[in-house]
C-alpha cells in the first residue's frame, strides 16, 4: 500500500499542469512517474514476513502498578527493514506506546519496551503484532496479513492481582490480634479457652483459673494458664453469580468481597489458621487449598484475580456439599454473597442445615449504600415510590437476615467502605470468644 | 473468566451470494416491466397504426368494413391539411394519431368547432385539450384496463377496453361546465355549439387485435356513425414544412453592390462542450488530477495498522437496580397502597429501635410511646403509622410527608425521662 509521499508528489505535479502546453498528457506523465516510483519502492521493500519474535518481562503485576514487557524483534531477512511495528494489547492492559518506528540491518534485533498499567483486574492478552515494512524511499509498504501476523505473534498474557487495597487494616488487625493472643501485655494474660501451661498464682489472676488439683501436689497456689485456639480452619467461599456483577460504588461486588476475602485470610494465616477459598457460581471457579504459611496470600490472589461475574443463579448446594467434603474439621466459613431474598431463600436456606450443625457460618454482605440514598429520597411521587421500593428491599433484607440467624448464622450487612473490616472484626471477635 | 483469546474470534462472512441474486433478481423485474410497457404500449408513429388501410394487428380496416357495410363514406387522408379542408357540416373527423398535427391543421379543427361535426381523437396532446377545457388525470397507464360505461345517451354503453389515459375538467377554462367525461373518465366529451369533441383514453378498441373482445366493435361503431361522411386522418408523422419560395431577387442587383459574403462560424454540433472550453485544460486536468489524489489519500488513509482490538469487558448491573425497577413497576401500577405499607414498615423499624420497643409490640404500646415522646396527639400518631390510609397517590405524598415529620420529632425529642 502507498504512503503520503506518493500523494504529496501527486499535489507538487498538479501545481505544475498549468506551465505544461498539453496538461493532460503531464497528468498522464505524473500518473506513470508515481505508479513506477510505487512499484520500484514495494519490489525493494524488505518482506514483513521475514522476522522473528519473542517477548519477555512481567507476567503477573498488582491493579495500580505497572508492569514492562519487551518484545523482542529480530530481522531475519536479507534486506535492511525500515518500518513500523505496532504491538497492540487489549484497551484494559493500558499500554503506554503500540506504535514503533523500527530501522533493522539484517541479523540484529530491535528491543521494543511496552509500559502497561492495567486498569482492570483479570488476565489481560498481547492481541497481535503487525509489521509494515517501507520501500527506500518510503513511498510504498507492505504489511504483514492477519493470517501470518497471528503466527508471528508471540503471545504473552499479564495476570492482573487484586490491588489488596484492605492491607491498610492488616496492622491494627493484626495487633489486635496480638492482644487476644496475649503476646501483647494487657492485663496480664491471653485471653482464650485453650490450655496452654501452668504457673505459679499471682495477685490478680482470675480465681477461677486456679488449678486446684495441681496446687494440692505444689507448695503454691497454680493457676491455669489458657491461650487462644490454633490451627482452626476459615473457609472463605466467594459467590461469583449474577448478584456480585451489581455495581457498589464504582466497582462490582465481586471485587469488595475478594478484598475482604485477602484481609480475613491475611489476619488468619497470621494468627496461626487454616485459609482456605472457594468461589463458586453454578461450578468452582477458583479453589485454594491454604496451609499456614506465607505463600497462602499470593497463591490466593493468583487464583482470584480472574474471577468474573458470571450472569447465574448461585449454586448453594453445590458451596455446601464442596464445604462439607474439604472440611472434615469444625470451621469458620465466611459466605461473602449478598442478601437476596430469591437466591438465599430457594437455595442457600434449605441447604443450610447441614453446613449449619458442622461449621460455624457467618454470612457476609457488601450492602448498596445507594439504597440508603434512595430512601431518603423525597420530593415528587416517583421519589417517594423510590423510597417506598428502598424500603420494601430493607424490609425483605431484614427477613432473610432473621431467617439465617435461626439457623444460628451470623450476618453482616455493611458497605463496602467498612466491608472488609468488619468481617475481620468479627473474626477476631469469635476467635477471643474461643467461638472458633 | 473470559480468558478466551479476542484475536480468535472470525469476522463474520458476507453473505455474497444471497445479495446478488436478490440484485439480479431486481434487475430482472425491472427490465421485464420496461419490455411489457414497451410491447403493450400502441405506437401512433407506425404507419398501420389505426389505419383503415392495414389489416395488421395494429391497423383497424375490421373497423373501416364495418362502417363500410353500415353505409358510411370514408375518406381516408394522409394529407391532414387536406383531410380538415374536405371536412365539414354533416361529418365526422378520427384523429387516431393527433399528435402529428401542424398548427396549420389546428387551425383548421379550430373552425370545424362551428360546424355540425363530430371529432374524434385518441389521446390528444395537451395543447389540443385546453380550449376543450379538459386535462390528463395523471399518466397513462401501461396496459388498457375495461371500464364499464357509466353514462347513458352521450357514449355508448358496455364495457370497453379505454382505460389507459383518463381525463379530469381543467377548472381553469371556461368551457369545464359542459365537459362530460364517461368510461371513469377515460373518454370525455365536449359539446362546442353543433360540433362534438370526444377524446378517447385509449385506441385499442378501434385496432383490428382488440376490435373483438368485449364491447371494443360496439363502441368504436357508434362513436363513429354519428355522421354519413367520416374523415379519417391516417397521419403518422409530422408534416414536412413547404420548401421555400425561390428568393425575390435583390434590389441592389442592378446597381451592381454585391455584399461581401460573411462567413458565419457555426458551431460543430458533435463538438466540445462549451462549459469545457470556458476554462482551461489544465484547469480540467487538474480536477481530474485533484480526484485521483483524493483516491490515493483514501488508500493511505485507509490501511491501519492492524486490526482493532476486542476487549471482553465484563458483565455489570447498575447499583441498586431491583430498587428502581421496583419503584417504576409501583409507579406503572398507582400501588400506593403498597408503596404506603413499606414505608411505615421501614419508620417502624427505626422508631421502635429509638424509642426501645422490641418488634413484638403491639400497636397501641408503640402509639402511646410514640406520643410521649413526641407530644403528638395518639389518634394523630394512630393515623399516621397505622390506620390513615391512602385514596390516591396525593395521599401517599401527604402520608410519607407526615411520615418524616413524625420521625424527625422522635428523633430530635429529649429521650424519655430527662425531660422531667
Amino acid at each position: 500500500m502507498i504512503t503520503w509521499r506518493p500523494v504529496a508528489l501527486l499535489g507538487v505535479g498538479l501545481v505544475t499542469l498549468p506551465l505544461w502546453p498539453a496538461p493532460w498528457f503531464g497528468l498522464l506523465f505524473w500518473l506513470i512517474l508515481i505508479a513506477v516510483l510505487c512499484v520500484v519502492d514495494l519490489l525493494l521493500a524488505a518482506d514483513p514476513n521475514r522476522i522473528s519474535m519473542e517477548r519477555s518481562g512481567d507476567s503477573v503485576v498488582q491493579l495500580g502498578k505497572s508492569a514492562t514487557v519487551v518484545l523482542n524483534v529480530t530481522n531475519t531477512g536479507a534486506k535492511p527493514l525500515r518500518g513500523m511495528i505496532r504491538d497492540a494489547w487489549t484497551p484494559s492492559a493500558g499500554a503506554d506506546n503500540e506504535h514503533y518506528s523500527v530501522n533493522l540491518a539484517p541479523g540484529t534485533i530491535a528491543r521494543l519496551t511496552t509500559r502497561l498499567t492495567p486498569t482492570r483486574r483479570g488476565d489481560r492478552h498481547a492481541a497481535r503484532v503487525t509489521v509494515r515494512s517501507f520501500g527506500p524511499l518510503r513511498f510504498a509498504d507492505r504489511q504483514t496479513r492477519h493470517g501470518a501476523s497471528r503466527r508471528l505473534t508471540p503471545q504473552w498474557r499479564i495476570r492482573v492481582l487484586p490491588p489488596f487495597h484492605s492491607r491498610r487494616h492488616l496492622n491494627e488487625k493484626v495487633a489486635r490480634l496480638r492482644v487476644i493472643e496475649g503476646t501483647v501485655s494487657m492485663r496480664g494474660r491471653g485471653q482464650g479457652t485453650e490450655f496452654d501451661a501452668l504457673r505459679e498464682y499471682v495477685p490478680g489472676d482470675d480465681v477461677r483459673s486456679i488449678d486446684w488439683r495441681a496446687s494440692a501436689r505444689s507448695s503454691s497456689i497454680v493457676v491455669k494458664n489458657w491461650r487462644v485456639e490454633r490451627d482452626r480452619r476459615i473457609v472463605s467461599v466467594i459467590d461469583t453469580g449474577r448478584t456480585s456483577a451489581v455495581r457498589i460504588g464504582d466497582e462490582p461486588r465481586l471485587d469488595a468481597q475478594i478484598e475482604a476475602c485477602l484481609l480475613l485470610s491475611a489476619v488468619a494465616s497470621l494468627a496461626g489458621d487454616q485459609v482456605d477459598a472457594l468461589a463458586v457460581d453454578t461450578e468452582i471457579r477458583a479453589a485454594v487449598t491454604g496451609g499456614t504459611d506465607r505463600t497462602v496470600i499470593p497463591r490466593l490472589m493468583q487464583a482470584t484475580a480472574p474471577l468474573e461475574p458470571s450472569l447465574v443463579e448461585t449454586d448453594f448446594g453445590l458451596v455446601v456439599s464442596e464445604v462439607l467434603r474439604r472440611e472434615a474439621k469444625q470451621a469458620l466459613v465466611v459466605l461473602f454473597t449478598s442478601l437476596e431474598p430469591g437466591v438465599i431463600a430457594e437455595s442457600l436456606l434449605p441447604s443450610l442445615p447441614s453446613l449449619a450443625t458442622r461449621h460455624r457460618v457467618v454470612v457476609a454482605a457488601v450492602s448498596d449504600p445507594e439504597v440508603e440514598r434512595l430512601r431518603h429520597s423525597r420530593g415528587n411521587l416517583q421519589d417517594v415510590y423510590r423510597a417506598a421500593a428502598a424500603e420494601q428491599a430493607l424490609v425483605e433484607r431484614r427477613k432473610v437476615a432473621a431467617a439465617l440467624a435461626r439457623y444460628g448464622v451470623e450476618v453482616i450487612d455493611e458497605p463496602a467502605t467498612t466491608f472488609a473490616s468488619t468481617v475481620v472484626d468479627r473474626y477476631l471477635m469469635l476467635k477471643a470468644t474461643g467461638r472458633l | 473468566m473470559t480468558t478466551t483469546d479476542s484475536t480468535t474470534h472470525r469476522r463474520p462472512s458476507f453473505h455474497g451470494r444471497r445479495f446478488w441474486w436478490s440484485v439480479l433478481a431486481g434487475v430482472i423485474l425491472i427490465v421485464a416491466t420496461f419490455i411489457a410497457a414497451w410491447w403493450e404500449a400502441p405506437a401512433p408513429s407506425a404507419d398501420d397504426y389505426l389505419s383503415p388501410n392495414s389489416s395488421r394487428e395494429i391497423g383497424s380496416s375490421i373497423l373501416a368494413e364495418e362502417l363500410s357495410a353500415e353505409g358510411i363514406e370514408i375518406r381516408r387522408y394522409t394529407d391532414a391539411n387536406e383531410g380538415l379542408r374536405a371536412a365539414g357540416n354533416g361529418s365526422t373527423v378520427f384523429l387516431p394519431a393527433p399528435d402529428y398535427l401542424t398548427p396549420e391543421d389546428l387551425h383548421l379543427l379550430d373552425s370545424l368547432q362551428y360546424s355540425d361535426t363530430t371529432i374524434v381523437m385518441v389521446q390528444p396532446p395537451q395543447s389540443m385539450m385546453v380550449p376543450l377545457g379538459v386535462r390528463t388525470d395523471g399518466g397513462a397507464r401501461i396496459a388498457t384496463k375495461t371500464v364499464q360505461s357509466d353514462c347513458e345517451g352521450i357514449a355508448p354503453a358496455g364495457a370497453v377496453q379505454v382505460g389507459r389515459q383518463a381525463y379530469q375538467p381543467d377548472t381553469a377554462s371556461p368551457y369545464a361546465d359542459s365537459l362530460r367525461l364517461c368510461y371513469d373518465g377515460y373518454l370525455a366529451v365536449q359539446r362546442v355549439g353543433a360540433a362534438v369533441n370526444i377524446a378517447v383514453g385509449s385506441g385499442d378498441p378501434f385496432g383490428n387485435r382488440r376490435i373483438d373482445e368485449v364491447d371494443n366493435r360496439r363502441f368504436a361503431v357508434e362513436l363513429l356513425n354519428d355522421h354519413d361522411r367520416l374523415i379519417w386522418i391516417d397521419v403518422h408523422a409530422l408534416a414536412k414544412p413547404p420548401e421555400p419560395t425561390a428568393p425575390s431577387p435583390s434590389p441592389w442587383e442592378d446597381s451592381g453592390y454585391s455584399p461581401e459574403p460573411v462567413e458565419i462560424p457555426y458551431p460543430d454540433s458533435f463538438g466540445t462542450n462549451p462549459l469545457y472550453d470556458a476554462l482551461p485544460s489544465w484547469m480540467w486536468a487538474g480536477l481530474v488530477g485533484l480526484l485521483i489524489m483524493m483516491v490515493l489519500a483514501a488508500l493511505w488513509r485507509g490501511r491501519r495498522l492492524g486490526p482493532p482490538v476486542v476487549e471482553p469487558l465484563p458483565v455489570s448491573v447498575r447499583a441498586a437496580e431491583t430498587v428502581h425497577g421496583r419503584a417504576m413497576l409501583y409507579r406503572r401500577a398507582g400501588a400506593y397502597p403498597q408503596a404506603l405499607r413499606a414505608l411505615r414498615a421501614g419508620a417502624l423499624h427505626r422508631i421502635r429501635a429509638v424509642v426501645g420497643l422490641s418488634s413484638r409490640t403491639r400497636e397501641g404500646d408503640v402509639v402511646a410511646a410514640v406520643s410521649v415522646r413526641t407530644g403528638w396527639p395518639k389518634d394523630r400518631v394512630a393515623a399516621v403509622l397505622f390506620t390513615a390510609q391512602a385514596a390516591d397517590e396525593r395521599d401517599l405524598l401527604e402520608l410519607s410527608a407526615m411520615l418524616d415529620r413524625l420521625l424527625a420529632a422522635i428523633e430530635d425529642a429529649e429521650p424519655q425521662g430527662r425531660a422531667e
